[in-house]
């Protein structure tokens, strides 16, 4: 388990909350949303491939 | 340690151009008061002392601080350098350079644009009256960058520096 990795979403996630609160209070709030979307889609990117490889385990452990 | 010192120029880099882009909105509501000023002393070369444009716009650019001198300057050139030039266009000469220093909109320069078509044609009073009223337009004008300014300054110097920081986590 790398655990980089979750320090890294979770700046991304502290990151992506002062976007978001930087953006709405400046009256723009539909960046807001796209920024957060876009912190949402870099985190998942980033997991995507650790979630494969549980499923893979899991399959593993089934004989599947 | 070259991570390290990579993280810190993007970090750097990208403050350093929120910075420049808020200093942007600063810039253009100064450039609206002392575009005011100016007018102001423009009218007092003309209304009272009569000077020749040319050098009523030299010398109203000398005293102008330097973000609204390419205006005057440029404007004070042309008029002086080439012989059969209107007023109107020496003026719009001007306005084209200060677009060059200051980013302004399309409204803005065409205020300023139709401000020079009224100068240098006309009797003294009805270039008074043309002054007044494009001192009270650019003073509309300076109201609307004000707000943008207390909207957007903030608001890119955080996102430069926010911005860096989630490259450099993305790239770590």
């Amino acid at each position: 388990m790398k655990v980089e990795l979750i320090f890294q979403i979770a700046g991304i996630g502290i990151l992506t909350s002062i976007f978001h609160i930087i953006l709405k209070q400046a009256g723009k709030e539909e960046y807001s949303f796209i920024a957060t979307l876009a912190g949402v889609a870099i985190a998942l990117i980033m997991v995507i491939q650790l979630l494969a490889e549980l499923l893979d385990q899991v399959k593993g452990v089934f004989f599947l | 340690m070259f991570k390290l010192l990579g993280a810190f120029c993007i970090v750097a880099g990208c403050s350093y151009l929120g910075l420049r882009i808020a200093s942007i909105y600063r810039k253009r509501t100064e450039l609206f008061r002392f575009l005011q000023n100016g007018l102001t002393l423009l009218e007092t070369e003309i209304n009272y002392t009569s000077t020749p444009l040319p050098l009523a716009l030299e010398r109203v650019g000398q005293k102008m601080h330097k973000d609204c001198q390419p205006l005057f300057i440029r404007a004070a050139t042309v008029l002086q350098e080439k012989k059969g030039v209107t007023a109107a266009e020496a003026w719009a000469a001007g306005v084209r350079a200060l677009g060059g220093e200051v980013p302004l909109t399309k409204e803005e320069t065409e205020l300023l644009y139709v401000f020079g078509h009224g100068l240098g044609g006309s009797a003294k009073e009805e270039q008074v009256k043309n002054i007044a009223l494009t001192r009270k337009q650019l003073s509309l004008v300076e109201k609307v960058a004000e707000e943008e300014q207390v909207k957007n300054q903030k608001l890119w110097q955080y996102l430069g520096f926010s911005l860096g920081a989630v490259i450099v986590l993305i790239l770590i």
